[in-house]
């Protein structure tokens, strides 16, 4: 959604560093016992070893992980074999958190829903990282037309309000059919290709800081070619920024995937998704408030795991919040 | 200044026609058969459709079509919904309560998120500090699909302090909730913006110099700090206002708003093609527009800003 990319970019006047503050400029002093320097990223590492939230947040990434890949794991209940004898059914020992509207098991459906959830936000996550990474760094380091040509496409996507956009597309590919499957991929396709922009912007600029360095000019004074030393020398300095910004937008698109699912035009039913219960459990929530607080719930934990994780990793790289 | 603000609008033109064009082309250019939907189960006779097909001008080509409808958008004409009401009507019935919702939300926003962030730039590393860096986290992370539902739930069904649903014609009152429940994610990017920037210009120069010239801590924290830190802050609540207004989608759903997210929820329900081309393209103007509008304010805002 809109919002979180505008959260996103907010966190990059932060998180983007500058001249002065580069994580991986060479020859940052260090305390003064130490006699080897330590690498920026072993440092943010010691950074974050230390930080509680980081630990709480992996863990639940990991627990929602082990969901999405074995959810059999975690209740033995059949999402999908739903009685209407259950309806709206107490939690009991055979559902712990008792039957939705359709007396189909609460805990079950959100355990069998994680899947959906972290295929989009990962499958989104590898296409907006991947377009982001070769838009940036090729813009950034050829400069002239081409980064021109990039900057005005991205623009164009900025220029459309995730959601609203993510809508219009949906609704086409609703259109044109396709089962289960297909909006899935359509889902990630969407959100890939309309949450790219804000990492390529940092790793556009990083790459012109990058590109002005001494060890830049080096390099291709000793004959390498554009391709290595985009990969070995420029893509390096940028990658701290880039991790954080694509652990956040995982968390977003996960939001935008239930969203969408929720307004009826993400996954549909019988496809197990967050937003369809959320959506479902709405309108009965006066008579059972249960079937609404546990998907949103999932959704949420989730979600706030993703921002959290990138959160920290972003301060733990900061050296100006030390 | 000039150059600038030419190429900027020109820039904007292009995004313009680059989106509108998409949205468009998405929308009609395989989007199934608008006349059999028009007719909805019933069969079509052959001269109806050809008559029809005339009337809407679908026997010209993509591209005259798209021509013809960004010209009428330009004239302010949006065309019918499905159902043969003006698009202009439904706007602007709609506007006005998405706009009072805004309002509210910003209004919170400045009221919470900018408070708390100049407190606790000030006040870095205090526990007032540490705590609403933790609650402005969590309210990053959860979505709104989330947050609309449990606020509703909590106060509106356990608590009775606001009306659940706000219905046709609501007042301030109905609005007020879901406003703050709006709100509150641009209440938390706004805090951290003003606690960044606050602390930021707490270590510049020029507030050293102040200091060292005897000059007293509350006049160098409201001259000098604040109205340096102010500036990111009020150009993101402006382009904070037109992503809100497309972000009141989920908001205006729950609550029943009749506003325009309120109407492209029915509209996608309804499958009214015209109807949502018509509220996207005029909230990407919005968009658009309010982008421009902070780009420029930056440079009366902050005149050390001179752009080339």
């Amino acid at each position: 959604m809109s919002d979180f990319e505008s959260v996103a970019a907010t966190e990059l006047h932060t998180a983007t560093p500058g001249p002065a503050g580069n994580p991986n400029a060479p020859g940052q002093p260090h305390t003064l016992e130490v006699s080897k320097p330590r690498s920026a990223s072993a440092d943010a590492w010691r950074e974050l070893r230390r930080r509680p939230l980081f630990w709480i947040a992996l863990l639940i990434t990991a627990v929602v992980a082990l969901m999405a890949a074995w959810p059999s794991l975690f209740t033995s209940a059949d999402p999908t074999s739903c009685s209407l004898s259950n309806r709206m059914g107490l939690p009991s020992g055979a559902a712990i958190f008792g039957y939705d509207v359709q007396g189909c098991d609460v805990f079950a459906r959100s355990v069998y829903g994680t899947k959906n959830s972290l295929l989009v936000g990962l499958g989104a996550a590898l296409v907006a990282g991947l377009l982001g990474m070769l838009f940036g760094v090729t813009g950034g380091y050829f400069g002239r037309w081409w980064d021109v040509l990039v900057s005005r496409v991205i623009d164009i996507v900025l220029g459309l309000p995730l959601l609203l956009a993510a809508i219009v597309f949906m609704k086409r590919v609703a259109n044109s059919g396709g089962g289960q499957t297909a909006r899935l991929v359509a889902l990630i396709a969407v959100l890939g290709l309309l949450g790219w922009t804000t990492a390529a912007r940092v790793i556009r600029s990083s790459v012109i800081t990058a590109k002005q360095q001494d060890y830049v000019h080096a390099a291709k004074m000793l004959g390498a070619g554009s391709g290595r030393i985009m990969w070995r020398h420029i893509l390096p300095n940028a990658l701290a920024p880039f991790i954080v910004i694509i652990t956040m937008a995982l968390g977003s698109f996960i939001a935008a995937e239930a969203t969408l699912s929720f307004l009826g035009v993400g996954l549909l039913p019988p496809s197990q998704s967050w937003g369809i219960d959320i959506s479902n459990a709405r309108l009965y929530m006066r008579e059972n408030f249960i079937p609404l607080a546990v998907p949103s719930t999932f959704l949420a934990l989730t979600v706030l795991a993703f921002i959290i994780l990138g959160d920290t990793i972003r301060e733990a790289f900061d050296p100006k919040l030390r | 200044m000039f150059r600038y603000l030419v190429r900027r609008f020109l820039q904007m033109i292009m995004v313009f026609f680059a989106t509108t064009f998409i949205v468009y082309a998405l929308m009609y250019w395989t989007g199934g058969d608008p006349i059999q939907a028009l007719a909805g189960e019933k069969p079509v006779n052959d001269v109806l459709r050809a008559q029809l097909t005339k009337e809407f001008g679908l026997d010209q080509p993509f591209l005259v079509r798209y021509w013809n409808y960004i010209t009428n958008l330009l004239h302010g004409d949006l065309g019918n919904t499905l159902v043969g009401r003006p698009i202009k009507d439904v706007l602007a019935d709609a506007w006005p309560i998405t706009i009072q919702l805004a309002v509210i939300a910003i209004v919170f926003t400045i009221l919470f998120g900018v408070t708390a962030g100049v407190i606790a730039g000030i006040r870095r590393g205090s526990i007032f500090d540490n705590t609403t860096l933790v609650l402005t986290l969590i309210v990053i992370g959860i979505p709104s699909v989330v947050l609309a539902p449990l606020a509703q739930y909590l106060f509106t069904i356990q608590w009775k302090i606001f009306p659940t649903t706000a219905g046709g014609n609501p007042t301030l009152w109905d609005l007020l909730l879901p406003g703050i429940v709006l709100g509150s994610l641009s209440v938390a990017t706004a805090m951290r913006l003003t606690r960044a920037s606050v602390s930021e210009n707490l270590r510049a120069d020029f507030v050293r110099t102040a200091r060292s010239k005897g000059m007293p801590g509350r006049r160098v924290i409201g001259i000098h700090v604040l109205r340096n830190s102010l500036i990111p802050i009020v150009t993101f609540l402006g382009v904070e206002l037109g992503s809100l207004m497309a972000g009141a989608i989920v908001t205006e759903g729950v609550f029943n708003i009749p506003g325009v997210g309120y109407q492209l929820s029915k509209a996608l329900r309804t499958e009214d093609t015209p109807l949502i081309i018509g509220i996207v393209s005029v909230l990407v103007i919005i968009f658009l527009v309010a982008n421009l509008i902070v780009d420029l304010l930056y440079a009366v805002l902050d005149p050390r800003i001179r752009y080339e």
